[in-house]
């Protein structure tokens, strides 16, 4: 391999990339991720703002409720009417109707908007608060949800104050509990057991892993097909007058890089105006922001809190030299046939390289947010190229893996893909004027040593 | 200047592609390449091109090793090659940054030639008025303009040096003569060209050297007249009102062909040729056409080709003998 090799790199690669940002499906991908980065979290929001907001004056739509007390407690339905939401709300608790006549009102749809509440005290199992409302109920789901929410936040209220506990001794009491679980490392001090996965970790890890599988696959699906287009319309003879097959290959597999990069940019910028449209809205409404409207954002953004530049270089860089992996294995198997209707034939040892390998990092999400201890599996996936690359990047994002670590995984894959460029140039050489039946890998090594180009 | 090939080899496993293949061109002009399907003419070409390995030989022009990356080369390859899918357009401007021209050029010469190969209208289609613009795709044009597109991408850089492998394979009539118009203004700018082709009359028209490849081997090579003067003038073709087939047959003179339009024989030199002359003109035939010429490379061809395969053949059937024997 020496510079004579890649004459013709950068015609081949302006051409790929200005075919390949025209087709179609490159511009579907790009649309759809940029939609979904820049209208999910807005859409979210604006829900959640209407599930707050979309009654008069922030008032709830329950009038009446119906409250049926069998814990002995002696609860102040003051303090719940004291917010403007439930200011107008009527608490009965008078009993005038007996509980069987109030959820009888309850079916014949008289009372559209009222509800019955039956709350009850067991000494094993706590508190059970039962809340009915009518079939064809006039509250929506978001109040009812509201409601729900406040009550439960009432009543623990209530029960604290009945037990006497000061407003001093309430606030300590409603501080947020961080916890830490540690685990002994080798050198005997406890460090993070960082193989325990929160709920949205859970979520990131999944949709990153989703995000760069698609990215992967649709990348090595273009590099392959585009290698089987010019060898079954011939075109290859032509080109290989001008330019070189490393040329050839490595032009391909640089353009369809830059069409993800470009990819991820759009989609990262389209997500970056879309959380700003997301504080222009919650800033707007002060009572939402209050409440569970920004959940997500705040969710989002305490993951990027502790993605640090080193992270995003090492998960860029790491994420590229996976495409280039998987890209230069579907190049091969693209080389591998002589007409496009057998390339999906051809693409069944990579469809299955791909999908074993998706899998082990899915059972290892899996794993990981239902139990710990994973720590050995995730690292070995994590430094093993082929999982790796779809798995690291994420692991390195949520700080699952260590820097040092994800160096070495990022060296290890870069070595194999160096490794591998190589050995596939050899076979893509061999194979790029071949026409016949389809090529089995014993078929390629014998071709390979044969040496057919030139 | 010139260019040689020589004792190019080629061998896939135990199939002997090419063998021993040398020709030179002293000057520019045309040499053709001939053979059977399967003959190892396409095999050749790409090993000169480069684009396959070579087992043994070398390739020289201007007495240094040729490179398609340092001699400007034009190629139209016998399967002919563009993306299906991709505008035309789009493609040769692609193939002319290849060959390292720039836009301006590139788009200088597509409008010559596309004028040239009438073809202006699908490399730039009309732009109709409140409707997208839509660039033609290389599946939406006929076979022969196909072929025409990569006659163009072929030609696009000015190459000093052009191969054409079976140029005219497909063409109807009129395309047929306009590709060979093209070929001959080639030819004007004293341009080395390899042909190779099936259709004989065009090697005749356009080429002094030939090479006949049968089984990989070359079997006939040199200059064209030579060649011919070699066989020396043994055709005969005679037409007569009157039937002179008990002449001929007292001559003892080999008849090829007994048609309406007249009788075509083989003599085995022109002596005998006359003596039938003197013999119809004593008897007092009506000679309508007497015509002593020089085989046609046509009838070289299958000669030379025939002779080849046969000697394979028994060459074959003595190799198969020997093993059984020994057995």
């Amino acid at each position: 391999m020496n510079k004579s090799d890649f004459r013709g790199f950068k015609q081949v690669f302006l051409f790929e990339f200005m075919t390949g940002v025209k087709k179609p499906a490159f511009i579907s991908l790009l649309a759809i991720m940029c939609a979904m980065s820049l209208f999910i979290m807005p859409i979210m929001t604006i829900v959640e703002n209407i599930k707050g907001g979309d009654t008069d004056d922030n008032k709830t739509a329950i009038e009446s409720v119906y409250i049926y007390d069998e814990t002995g407690l002696s609860l102040d339905y003051g303090a719940f009417t004291s917010s403007e939401e439930y200011s107008e709300v009527s608490f009965i608790t008078d009993n005038k109707m007996t509980y069987q006549e109030a959820v009888e009102a309850l079916k014949d749809g008289s009372n559209r908007k009222d509800i019955v509440i039956e709350t009850k005290y067991d000494s094993e199992d706590g508190f059970d608060v039962t809340i009915r409302h009518s079939e064809k109920s006039g509250i929506k789901g978001s109040d009812l949800d509201k409601f729900e929410e406040d009550f439960s936040e009432f009543l623990r209220d209530e029960i604290l104050k009945g037990l006497g506990v000061s407003d001093e001794n309430y606030e300590y009491m409603s501080k947020e509990i961080n916890i830490t679980i540690m685990k002994p490392s080798k050198d005997g001090s406890f460090t993070e057991d960082t193989s325990r996965l929160s709920i949205s970790d859970y979520f990131i890890m999944l949709g990153g892993l989703m995000a760069v599988f698609m990215l992967i696959n649709m990348s090595a699906g273009n590099v392959s097909s585009s290698i089987a287009t010019e060898k079954s319309s011939r075109v290859i003879e032509f080109l290989l007058t001008g330019t070189r097959p490393l040329a050839l290959l490595s032009g391909k597999i640089a353009a369809r890089l830059l069409e993800t990069l470009i990819t991820i940019l759009a989609s990262y910028s389209c997500f970056f105006l879309s959380q700003i449209i997301c504080l222009l809205l919650t800033a707007s409404d002060t009572v939402t922001a209050s409440t569970g409207t920004s959940d997500n954002l705040i969710m989002v953004s305490s993951f990027w809190e502790t993605v640090t530049l080193s992270k995003m270089v090492l998960t860029v860089l790491y994420f590229l030299a996976g495409l280039v992996l998987f890209t230069v294995i579907g190049a091969v198997a693209g080389a591998s046939v002589s007409k496009l209707e057998e390339l999906q034939d051809a693409l069944k040892f990579y469809s299955f390289l791909l999908i074993i390998c998706l899998y082990a990092d899915l059972f290892l999400i899996m794993g990981m947010s239902n139990s710990g201890g994973l720590d050995a599996g995730m690292n070995l996936l994590a430094l093993f190229p082929l999982t790796g690359a779809f798995l690291t990047p994420t692991l390195i994002l949520t700080g699952k893996i260590s820097i040092m670590l994800a160096v070495v995984a990022l060296i290890i894959l870069i070595v194999t893909a160096a490794a591998t460029f190589i050995f596939a140039a050899a076979i893509y050489e061999s194979m790029l004027l071949y026409q016949g039946k389809r090529l089995g890998m014993k078929d390629i090594i014998t071709l390979m040593k044969k040496q057919v180009i030139a | 200047m010139s260019f040689e090939v020589r004792h190019l080899q080629k061998k896939f496993g135990d199939k002997v592609a090419v063998e021993d293949l040398s020709f030179e061109l002293k000057n520019p002009g045309v040499y053709a390449l001939l053979g059977t399907n399967g003959a190892g003419k396409s095999t050749s070409i790409r090993m000169i091109l480069g684009i396959l390995s070579r087992d043994h030989g070398e390739v020289l022009f201007n007495g240094e090793n040729f490179d398609t990356h340092k001699v400007n080369v034009g190629y139209l390859a016998e399967e002919r090659g563009l993306y299906p899918k991709y505008p035309i357009m789009d493609q040769l401007l692609y193939f002319a940054s290849l060959k390292g021209l720039s836009a301006d050029t590139s788009m200088e010469r597509i409008k010559y030639w596309g004028e040239r190969l009438e073809v202006m209208e699908y490399l730039f289609p009309e732009r109709k008025k409140g409707k997208k613009f839509k660039p033609t795709l290389a599946d939406q044009l006929s076979k022969g303009n196909q072929q025409k597109i990569q006659l163009m991408a072929a030609l696009i850089s000015d190459p000093e040096f052009l191969i054409l492998d079976e140029p005219l394979s497909g063409l109807d009539p009129v395309n047929t003569e306009l590709f060979k118009s093209v070929i001959h203004e080639e030819i004007d700018k004293n341009k080395y060209i390899i042909m190779s082709s099936h259709q004989m009359p065009v090697i005749e028209e356009f080429c002094e050297d030939i090479t006949i490849l049968t089984r990989g081997k070359a079997v006939v090579h040199g200059n064209l007249n030579e060649i011919k003067k070699s066989y020396g003038r043994v055709n005969l073709f005679v037409k007569c009102d009157e039937d002179i087939s008990d002449t001929i047959k007292t001559l003892g003179i080999k008849v090829v062909n007994d048609t309406p339009a007249g009788i075509q024989m083989r003599v085995s030199n022109e002596a005998e040729a006359g003596h039938l002359l003197k013999e119809l003109t004593s008897s007092n035939k009506t000679i309508v056409r007497f015509e002593l010429r020089e085989p046609s490379l046509h009838e070289i061809f299958i000669e030379s080709v025939g002779k080849a395969n046969d000697a394979g053949d028994q060459s074959e059937a003595n190799n198969a003998l020997k093993e059984a024997a020994s057995e």
